[in-house]
């Protein structure tokens, strides 16, 4: 009787440190969460293009297109709008927490885009114009004949 | 949408056209003019179907009239293997052409080529007594040089079917231009038909001349001009927008045939077409 009573007694503790447990983590997670929310909140960055795509007629060749970039972010300041493939800096705006930009895109090969904060390196938000064709070619060899 | 009497013919004009014709722009200069290919490069395996719609005047076998207008359902493609090639492109007058490589250089490319070139008569009603002109099996070489902006391309090529026994020889030069996505190619040539192809295509011999009303022909060698503009535009990454404007010189060695109803000493015509890419 009395080793039953015991058992019950630490069954109890148990369910009750679980249950502190539990609550702990709980508790823990939500802070984790809503602090976790508070930093996506305070730095959310979107950086949109278009049209999408830039279609050559064969690969190699130069592609251009009339794009539009719009930009926005949650806090105001100072921002770039930078050609990661080139490392150029296309546009800069201050203290502003939006806005749009119209460029004459002319490329071979697909370039990526980023939004950075102006004195930084880290992309905030980033984007691509891939450039596609429709007929693919190969160079031939500089010098060869053939038999077969 | 073209009437049916007038896709039969702009099939007509077109089929036998060739013969006299010379929309025959060698082929493949006019394809790598389309393509804004400045550069050597190797003959690309692809696929593509369309439809094409075109206007234009030219001398016709069946009709008074010299003016056509129609549509056309257009079949390009090119497979290249080891330095064989097949290739098959709407734009050239060789309706298919296969081939080997044998040189190439960073501006010259030599190739043997070999397809079936002209058509018959024998489709239509009026020419039905008349002996067949079955199709030429044209063998020969092909060089294409890339000098500056320029392309050029001759050609030497032979009739091995031992139906015309035809020599035919094309000398044309063109180059492209880029304005922005717009692919804008000019090209001008004279190509060169010998007697033996005249005659086996236009003539009309001593037993035809007996047996039907036309009477006998017998022409001879001819060198024909010819040039086209086009521009070529890419809509998406598979569907392609041509539009070319030909025009050609007609000899008097073909339009003295009595196989012609309406005669002319030139040939021009606007073409479009929208072809998806596979």
């Amino acid at each position: 009787m009395l080793t039953l009573l015991r058992i019950k007694k630490i069954k109890i503790v148990l369910l009750i440190r679980y249950l502190i447990a539990s609550t702990c983590l709980m508790m823990a997670s939500n802070v984790y969460a809503s602090s976790a929310d508070n930093t996506i909140t305070t730095n959310t960055a979107q950086l949109e293009v278009s049209p999408k795509k830039c279609i050559a007629l064969r690969k190699g060749q130069k592609c251009y297109l009339e794009v539009t970039f719009s930009w926005q972010h949650s806090q105001v300041s100072d921002y770039c709008l930078v050609n990661i493939t080139t490392n150029e800096t296309m546009k800069c705006w201050q203290h502003q927490n939006k806005g749009e930009f119209s460029f004459d895109f002319q490329s071979r090969l697909s370039n990526d885009f980023a939004l950075r904060s102006q004195d930084s390196t880290s992309n905030l938000a980033q984007t691509r114009i891939p450039v596609a064709w429709v007929y693919k070619s190969s160079k031939r060899a500089k010098s060869t004949w053939r038999l077969f | 949408m073209a009437s049916s009497h007038n896709l039969a013919k702009f099939m007509i004009t077109g089929l036998f056209g060739v013969v006299i014709s010379s929309t025959a722009l060698s082929a493949d200069i006019a394809h790598k003019l389309r393509n804004n290919t400045q550069e050597n490069t190797t003959t690309e395996n692809y696929f593509e179907l369309g439809l094409g719609l075109g206007i234009g005047r030219a001398p016709s076998l069946t009709d008074d009239d010299d003016k056509w207008a129609g549509g056309t359902l257009i079949i390009n493609g090119s497979y290249n293997w080891n330095g064989f090639f097949v290739e098959k492109y709407g734009e050239s007058g060789d309706p298919l052409l296969i081939g080997y490589n044998a040189y190439e250089n960073e501006n010259w490319s030599l190739d043997f080529v070999m397809g079936p070139k002209f058509g018959g008569l024998h489709f239509i009603d009026k020419f039905k007594e008349l002996d067949d002109r079955n199709s030429s099996t044209m063998f020969g070489a092909r060089l294409t040089g890339y000098l500056g902006d320029n392309v050029v391309q001759l050609s030497l090529k032979h009739d091995i079917s031992g139906n015309s026994h035809g020599t035919l020889a094309s000398a044309l030069i063109g180059r492209n231009w880029q304005v922005r996505n717009w692919n804008f190619h000019s090209l001008v040539g004279v190509q060169f038909f010998d007697s033996r192809l005249n005659d086996y295509y236009y003539g009309i011999n001593e037993n035809e001349a007996q047996r039907t009303q036309f009477t006998q022909y017998n022409p001879g060698s001819n060198f024909n001009a010819t040039a086209e503009v086009g521009v070529t535009y890419p809509i998406t990454e598979n569907w392609v927008f041509r539009s070319t404007a030909r025009f050609r010189t007609i000899s008097d060695a073909d339009m003295d045939s009595p196989l012609f109803e309406t005669t002319r000493s030139t040939a021009m015509s606007l073409t479009t077409s929208l072809t998806y890419v596979f």
